[in-house]
C-alpha cells in the first residue's frame, strides 16, 4: 500500500476513475480533475525540493572554495567557476572568465599549493543564501575569517564579507561571481586595534580586466558592503545598504 | 515531460465525453499517469530524505562540539556508534566506546563537565556532508576552530584550527558518528599566535594522558609549519557530478 497521503489519494483517484468507466461520465471527470490537481501539486513539490537541493549545493560549493583556498589549491579553485564568472577581492579589481580568474589566483597565491612554513586558513562562515525562484541561480553573503602565517616571520588576521553569486551551468553549480570586501587586516601582534593594514592595490604584473567596482578603505575606516537581500522581516532595503531587486 | 502531461490531460478530458470504448482507453491513460505520479512521488520522498539526512548530520556534529566544549563526555559518547572510532591529530586511533571513553576522561583528569578556569571551546564549522545514495552512511568534512586556556596559568591560552574528515552511520533511524578524525592544522599559544606554532603544541593538545590508543595514527599528516592536505572525501564540486 502507498505509504503517504499523496500516494493514497492517487490510488483513490485511480479507483474512482476505473469505477467511472463502468458507470459513466461525471465520476470519471471528477477523478480526472483530481488526478490533474495531484499532478500539479507534484510539480510544485518537485520545484521546492529542487530549490532546497540548490541551496545545499551552493553552500557545499562555497565551503569547498574555503578548503581549497586553505591549501592554495589553485587548479581546484579554478574548476569552481562558471565560464564567464568574475572575481573581485578587496581592492584588486575585477577578473573576468575562468582562465583569467585561475591565473589571477595563481599569481596572487604564488603558485600551486602551500609552501613549507605557510599558513593560509580561510574559514568560510555564516552563509545567507537565496536561490532564485527558478532554482537555476543564487546569491550568498558569507564571511571569511583568515589566518595567514609565515612561520617564524609573520602572523596576520583578516576578516570580511563576501557577496557572491552562483549559477547552474551544464547541470553543475558554479560561482558566477565572487566579491570579497576586506573589513580588516592586521598582524596578530599587536592586533587590529593598534596596527590595521590598508588594502593593497591591483597586481601590477597582472592587471585586472576592470577596475574595482567599489572604492573604499578597510578598518579603521568604516564601510558598508551592501546586502543582496532586503531585511528578512521588515522588507526594508535602503539605497547604499541593500542591493536587493525591488 | 510537463508539456506531454498537459496534452495527455487535454486528450483525456476530450475522450471522457465520448462513448464507452473511448472511456476504457481513457482509463488506461489515467492508470499510466497514476503510475508515473507514483514514481515522481517516490523520487521526491528520496530527495527530501537526503536533505533531511544532511540537516540531521549537521546537527549531530554541531551538538558534538557543544558537548565537547563542556567536557560532557557521556553525552559525547552517546553520539558514537558502538564500534565508532576517534582520532585527534597524532593521538592514534581509539576504537569503540570504551576506548573513546578512556581517551576523553584522560583529557580532564577523570572528571566530567566544565571545570573552573578551563576554557575548552571547539567551534564546528564549514560542513560539507555527503550522504550515500542508500541513505545509510555519510561522510563529512568540517573544521574546528579551537580556543582553550587555563585561567591564571600564565601561558595556558591557545588558538587552534584543523579539519575533520568524519563518517556517520544511521542506526535504528538515528545518525551517529562512526568515525571522528581531526587533522590539526595548528595549535598556537595566545601570546605571539601562530607565528611560532609547532607540532609540540598539537601533541600537547591532542594526546591522551596515560592512555594508549588501539591503533597507531592512521596516516602521517603533520601540522603547520609542515604542509599536509587532509584528503577530501568528495570530488571537486565544480566538476560534472
Amino acid at each position: 500500500m502507498p505509504r503517504t497521503v499523496a500516494g493514497r489519494l492517487l490510488a483513490g483517484a485511480l479507483g474512482a476513475l476505473l469505477i467511472g468507466v463502468a458507470v459513466k461520465g461525471d465520476a470519471q471527470q471528477d477523478a480526472l480533475a483530481r488526478l490533474a490537481a495531484l499532478e500539479a501539486e507534484l510539480q510544485a513539490l518537485e520545484r521546492q525540493i529542487e530549490c532546497l537541493e540548490a541551496s545545499k549545493a551552493v553552500k557545499r560549493l562555497q565551503r569547498a572554495y574555503g578548503y581549497y583556498a586553505d591549501k592554495k589549491l589553485v587548479n581546484e579553485l579554478g574548476a569552481l567557476f562558471a565560464r564567464d564568472a568574475t572575481v573581485e577581492l578587496a581592492n584588486l579589481g575585477v577578473y573576468v572568465g575562468r582562465e583569467r580568474i585561475t591565473e589571477f589566483y595563481r599569481r596572487l597565491l604564488g603558485g600551486e599549493g602551500l609552501a613549507r612554513g605557510e599558513l593560509f586558513n580561510h574559514m568560510i562562515l555564516q552563509g545567507v543564501v537565496h536561490v532564485a525562484d527558478d532554482c537555476q541561480s543564487a546569491k550568498g553573503r558569507w564571511r571569511a575569517l583568515i589566518q595567514i602565517g609565515q612561520h617564524g616571520e609573520s602572523a596576520v588576521w583578516s576578516e570580511g564579507p563576501y557577496e557572491n553569486e552562483y549559477v547552474k551551468e551544464d547541470g553543475v553549480w558554479k560561482f558566477s561571481k565572487i566579491h570579497f570586501y576586506q573589513t580588516f587586516a592586521a598582524p596578530y601582534d599587536p592586533g587590529w586595534h593598534k596596527a590595521p593594514q590598508p588594502m593593497t592595490g591591483p597586481l601590477e604584473d597582472f592587471p585586472p580586466d576592470r577596475p574595482p567596482t567599489e572604492v573604499y578603505e578597510s578598518y579603521p575606516k568604516a564601510y558598508q558592503p551592501p546586502y543582496h537581500y532586503a531585511n528578512p522581516v521588515s522588507g526594508r532595503c535602503e539605497p547604499g545598504v541593500c542591493n536587493a531587486a525591488q | 515531460m510537463r508539456r506531454s502531461n498537459v496534452s495527455a490531460l487535454a486528450c483525456a478530458a476530450a475522450l471522457a465525453c465520448a462513448a464507452l470504448p473511448a472511456a476504457a482507453q481513457d482509463a488506461t491513460d489515467a492508470a499510466a499517469r497514476v503510475a508515473s505520479a507514483r514514481e515522481r512521488l517516490a523520487a521526491i520522498e528520496t530527495r527530501a530524505a537526503r536533505v533531511r539526512d544532511i540537516n540531521e548530520i549537521e546537527n549531530l556534529q554541531r551538538a558534538f562540539g557543544y558537548y565537547f566544549d563542556k567536557m560532557l563526555w557521556e553525552h559525547v559518547l552517546d553520539l558514537f556508534s558502538e564500534d565508532g572510532t576517534l582520532e585527534i591529530g597524532p593521538s592514534g586511533v581509539y576504537v569503540g566506546k570504551d576506548s573513546i571513553r578512556r581517551y576523553l576522561y584522560s583529557l580532564s583528569d577523570g572528571r566530567e563537565g566544565p571545570i573552573e578556569g578551563v576554557l575548552y571551546d571547539h567551534f564546528q564549522l564549514q560542513p560539507i556532508v555527503t550522504v550515500a545514495p542508500d541513505g545509510r552512511t555519510a561522510k563529512g568534512r568540517w573544521r574546528s576552530f579551537v580556543m582553550t586556556g587555563v585561567y591564571g596559568s600564565g601561558s595556558g591560552g591557545n588558538w587552534g584550527d584543523g579539519v575533520y574528515e568524519n563518517e556517520y552511520v544511521k542506526e535504528d533511524g538515528v545518525w551517529k558518528i562512526s568515525k571522528l578524525h581531526w587533522y590539526a592544522t595548528f595549535i598556537a599559544p595566545y601570546e605571539g599566535g601562530w607565528i611560532d606554532a609547532d607540532e609540540d603544541n598539537v601533541r600537547e593538545h591532542s594526546m591522551g594522558r596515560g592512555v594508549e590508543p588501539d591503533r597507531p595514527p592512521s596516516e602521517d599528516c603533520p601540522p603547520y609549519p609542515e604542509v599536509c592536505v587532509p584528503p577530501f572525501h568528495y570530488p571537486n564540486p565544480g566538476q560534472p557530478q
